[in-house]
């Protein structure tokens, strides 16, 4: 069992000595949630092509990529997408430019694990394997600042793990869980 | 206190957050210099409202500094009448390096940054962490050197002069040699902080061990992970009032040694990466949620991620440090970082 919450606020203490969030933290949670999505038709545009589907699953293939190879969390994994689609879907990037969309990947994984990481390699090492194109530490950084304002700094995203201690005590009858009963 | 509503989150942020320029301020003064940037005090034109203005210094190698997000995503997590608050994040366009005049020095001290050593870690945290329990101890700035050669010496004149005894590795450090003291000095810190009046007792007694050994420790970074993952238990809000807790001190083992290596030391002067055997894995249980098409891997928990105080530094019951008021209170300054890059 490793916590993952990002969002704990107290309530009481469990097991591990960490504490859970009350209510009223939740509602708050479950309120700015949808700051932190993309827009709602943006499925819509993937399935009608008016954004390119394809490039987005390259993309996604090459954050599991990177996140494996440099041994990064699953968070830190989702957040490297949650940037990435809503960054999509937020920001027009130029057509038939498919180095602007590596671009982005890369400055999405690079934002996200200084977000959550303890050791972040060198930005320019992030780009590993079959990258086609390949960016100097300077651009990835330009990028970066234009994910950062584009998202309007909300890079600490209330994500689907934010929600799981508070799941596991409701399903527990209002009792925190022994982490040896989670798998 | 035991449950910190929403409201002791900050959630709430300005609707504008990094949409502005620095052009809507006016600075007034620089206050401070560091590894960092540079701090000033401005004035918001449209509203006449005073903040301090913090200038992130881009690094061309790295990115986007990680110390900049680490920072913004903790400040706006914390919304706490001692803790300063972030306003916005506004950009420059592309303006220079603006040569302020000296400031005073950075309130926390980092040891071997100051040393020339450029990666940050885990132990430049605890220090910095050490540094400013002994500042609220003490009341005032431990370290007050109007530039970085004699602020070190201010370093070594209270911990004792690092030499290959006491931090191995520390002369393969970038500027060691340029910085080494003449003579030797001895450590007094014990002497120097451990004799606080100004707190109750029980407090005091506690304080004083934990001070001197976060101190001692961050200073010649050898703080073992185990000892640092209770630092940052210590830091959570719990219903313990982080000092009285019935948890031990900070890196309080028997005899209150210092300058030993305690527990499996990472390698001269740094800590091991954070591998398999991470540092900071005191939560790591193993397992995981990861269920895609990557294999779980076992690290450490994030460092930072969790450990970090939700809901302020402290419950409302505790007694606090008793020394030194607040230097900003919920109307006081808040910080607005200016990111010195142009976006196109």
């Amino acid at each position: 069992y490793r916590n993952l919450n990002q969002n704990r606020v107290f309530i009481g203490v469990a097991e591990d000595g960490l504490p859970l969030q009350s209510e009223e933290c939740v509602a708050s949670m479950v309120e700015k949630e949808h700051q932190h999505l993309p827009a709602a038709d943006y499925l819509n545009r993937l399935k009608a092509g008016d954004l390119d589907f394809e490039a987005r699953k390259d993309s996604v293939h090459f954050i599991g990529m990177v996140n494996s190879h440099f041994g990064f969390g699953p968070l830190c994994e989702y957040l490297s997408i949650n940037y990435l689609d809503r960054f999509l879907s937020a920001y027009e990037l130029p057509k038939g430019k498919a180095w602007m969309m590596q671009l982005l990947t890369v400055a999405c994984l690079s934002l996200a694990a200084k977000m959550e990481e303890t050791e972040v390699p060198l930005i320019v090492d992030l780009q590993m394997g079959e990258s086609k194109f390949v960016f100097e530490a300077k651009t990835i950084q330009r990028m970066e600042l234009l994910v950062l304002s584009t998202l309007s700094w909300r890079m600490q995203a209330i994500t689907p793990f934010s929600f799981i201690d508070y799941f596991l005590y409701k399903l527990n009858d209002d009792k925190i869980p022994v982490r040896s009963s989670i798998l | 206190m035991a449950i910190a509503g929403a409201g002791q989150l900050n959630l709430h942020e300005s609707p504008c957050w990094g949409s502005r320029s620095v052009d809507c301020f006016e600075k007034l003064e620089q206050i401070s210099e560091g590894t960092y940037g540079q701090v000033y005090m401005a004035r918001e034109i449209k509203t006449g409202e005073i903040v301090a203005l913090k200038k992130i210094r881009m690094d061309n190698e790295r990115g986007f500094p990680i110390t900049a997000i680490r920072e913004i995503k903790i400040l706006k997590k914390l919304h706490h009448e001692n803790v300063i608050k972030l306003k916005e994040s506004v950009t420059s366009q592309g303006a220079k390096d603006e040569q302020g005049r000296p400031g005073k020095c950075c309130p926390i001290p980092i040891n071997n940054l100051l040393l020339g050593a450029t990666k940050y870690s885990p132990a430049v945290d605890m220090w910095s962490v050490g540094c400013i329990f002994a500042e609220l101890l003490h009341g005032k700035l431990i370290f007050p050197g109007k530039d970085e050669p004699e602020q070190l010496n201010k370093i070594f004149e209270l911990c004792g002069a690092p030499d290959e005894v006491n931090w191995p590795g520390v002369s393969k450090i970038p500027w060691y040699n340029n910085f080494k003291p003449t003579r030797p000095m001895k450590r007094r810190l014990r002497e120097a902080l451990g004799n606080q009046e100004k707190a109750p007792a029980t407090a005091t007694t506690r304080r004083k061990g934990q001070t001197t050994e976060i101190t001692a420790f961050t200073a010649s970074c050898r703080l073992p992970p185990i000892q640092s993952g209770q630092a940052h238990a210590q830091m959570r809000p719990g219903p313990n009032p982080p000092l009285h807790g019935s948890q031990p001190p900070v890196a309080a083992g028997p005899g209150h040694h210092h300058g030993k290596p305690r527990g499996p030391a990472g390698g001269p002067g740094r800590y091991p990466a954070n591998g398999t055997n991470g540092g900071f894995n005191h939560q790591n249980h193993g397992g995981g949620y990861s269920s895609g098409p990557y294999p779980p891997q076992g690290r450490g928990a994030p460092y930072g991620s969790s450990g970090m105080p939700g809901a302020g530094p402290r419950g409302s019951g505790g007694s606090g440090y008793g020394v030194g008021a607040p230097n900003y209170s919920q109307d006081g300054p808040t910080e607005v970082l200016v990111l010195d890059v142009a976006l196109t």
